[in-house]
């Protein structure tokens, strides 16, 4: 029998599930149900804060907290955000030509989808890396964390209905690049110790990849190529990440010089 | 945590499922007593060079025919306002037969010869036909953007270049100025 964080983790995780397979399931069959989807992406946060108010009441810890130099981080997600989804269209889209569609209008479904990336950012992210990346990091150490949350997070992101009928093959191609965004998030959740990284980096890929209006003809190697970008851009994001991190200890250090010197 | 609140939070879940699951049909809701739309297959993006393959099905809930309860039913499309495919009046068969409390689908193809990327709206209406008349059963409404094929060196792709790396200038820039003031 599982107790303590594992238990409260599996629990959060089996709700979050259910409520976003039933989303995508019910906007799957009806595409007027964009609400419904919505709707079930506040609901996935508002378990997540549920379960982090009823454990610890300390939302810092779970990354609810605005890090100083915050303009510099957010403006870091969404460059990375930028380059990911750079790579993702262009590159394909140069070897194998691109199928041009109309561009977005100003409309109210527009601010609708728009709307729904952003929620559906913050629901996966305050669920995995806020609650079970924390809770499983600070029983098993970062490495397992991370792995248990990219698999964990893997089965949530996965659509099962209209998958049920493709090959294994197929599936687990499929799930690979999933795989490698949640480590690339596992990474940079640890790194800015704030989710309004990951938050911020998967809102922006989903809104380009979303309204950017091309595709390219040719995607085979598109999921390999996802992979590949991942697994490059994490060490990048390390290094971005710790020269914000050291202009932040900087700024720390002498505000204690400072605080010593006025008590002098 | 507490039990209450696990069990306050899957109701309040599973009560919005509910909901959802119950509201399902897609159509208009004009068919009281008649025929409807039960499902309709479409892509969303089609390419201007491939045909796109609509596939309706129908429910007849009660409406009768002049023989064996078999009646006859047709459908008109509108594209972007205007008449586009009349069946009755376009096709030979002119109506299609469907028994009551039976389920049909029905195929249709339609080519995009399109030069450049365009939406289109589209409305179908199921029409009843009986003793001469038509009666509308029920109406559905979707678009489909249609893409074409184009190059890097193309208008479109070069522009949504350009702004991609004039933003991660910005951003980069950005982040430099600011560490300075740091």
């Amino acid at each position: 029998m599982l107790r303590g964080p594992e238990a409260r983790v599996i629990a959060l995780f089996l709700l979050a599930f259910v409520l976003h397979q039933a989303g995508i399931f019910v906007y799957g069959n009806n595409s007027s149900f964009g609400w419904f989807l919505s709707l079930m992406y506040v609901a996935v946060a508002l378990c997540a804060v549920l379960f982090i108010k009823r454990e610890s009441s300390q939302f810092s810890k779970h990354g609810f907290l605005l890090p100083g130099g915050a303009g510099r981080y957010v403006a870091m997600a969404v460059f990375f955000g930028f380059v990911y989804a750079f790579i993702m269209i262009f590159i394909p889209g140069a070897i194998s030509g691109f199928d041009a569609f109309p561009g977005a209008s100003l409309s109210w479904g527009t601010f609708l989808t728009a709307g729904s990336i952003l929620l559906a950012s913050i629901a996966s992210e305050t669920v995995f890396r806020g609650y079970v990346q924390t809770e499983l990091e600070a029983d098993r150490g970062f490495y397992v964390a991370a792995i248990v949350v990219s698999a964990l997070f893997t089965l949530y992101m996965f659509p099962i209905a209209s998958y049920w009928t493709g090959s294994l093959t197929d599936l687990i191609g499929a799930l690979l690049p999933f795989l490698a965004e949640s480590a690339f998030l596992c990474f940079f959740f640890k790194e800015a110790k704030t989710i309004l990284c990951p938050v911020v980096f998967t809102a922006t890929v989903g809104l380009l990849m979303t309204f950017t209006p091309l595709e390219a003809l040719n995607r085979d190697y598109t999921l390999a190529l996802s992979i590949v970008t991942y697994v490059i851009l994490i060490p990048i994001m390390q290094s971005f990440v710790a020269d914000v991190g050291h202009q932040d200890e900087r700024r720390d250090d002498t505000a204690i010089v400072e605080s010593e010197d006025q008590e002098d | 945590m507490k039990t209450g609140t696990i069990i306050l939070t899957a109701s309040i879940a599973l009560l919005c499922i509910f909901v959802a699951l119950s509201s399902l049909p897609s159509s208009s809701g004009q068919n009281e007593a008649g025929a409807s739309f039960v499902s309709a297959k479409y892509k969303t993006k089609v390419h201007s060079y491939t045909s796109e393959v609509w596939n309706f099905t129908i429910h007849n809930t009660n409406c009768s025919g002049n023989s064996a309860d078999e009646a006859q039913f047709f459908l008109n499309i509108y594209l972007d306002g205007s008449l586009w495919f009349d069946e009755y009046n376009d096709t030979t068969r002119k109506t299609w037969p469907c028994s009551v409390g039976k389920t049909v689908s029905h195929v249709y193809l339609k080519d995009w010869p399109e030069a450049q990327p365009f939406k289109h709206d589209l409305r179908v209406e199921l029409y009843w036909y009986y003793n001469g008349t038509s009666r509308l059963q029920d109406t559905l409404s979707f678009s489909t953007s249609v893409g074409v094929p184009v190059s890097l060196q193309h208008i479109i792709p070069t522009s949504y270049l350009a702004v991609y790396l004039m933003a991660c200038a910005l951003l980069l820039t950005y982040d430099y100025v600011a560490s300075l003031a740091e």
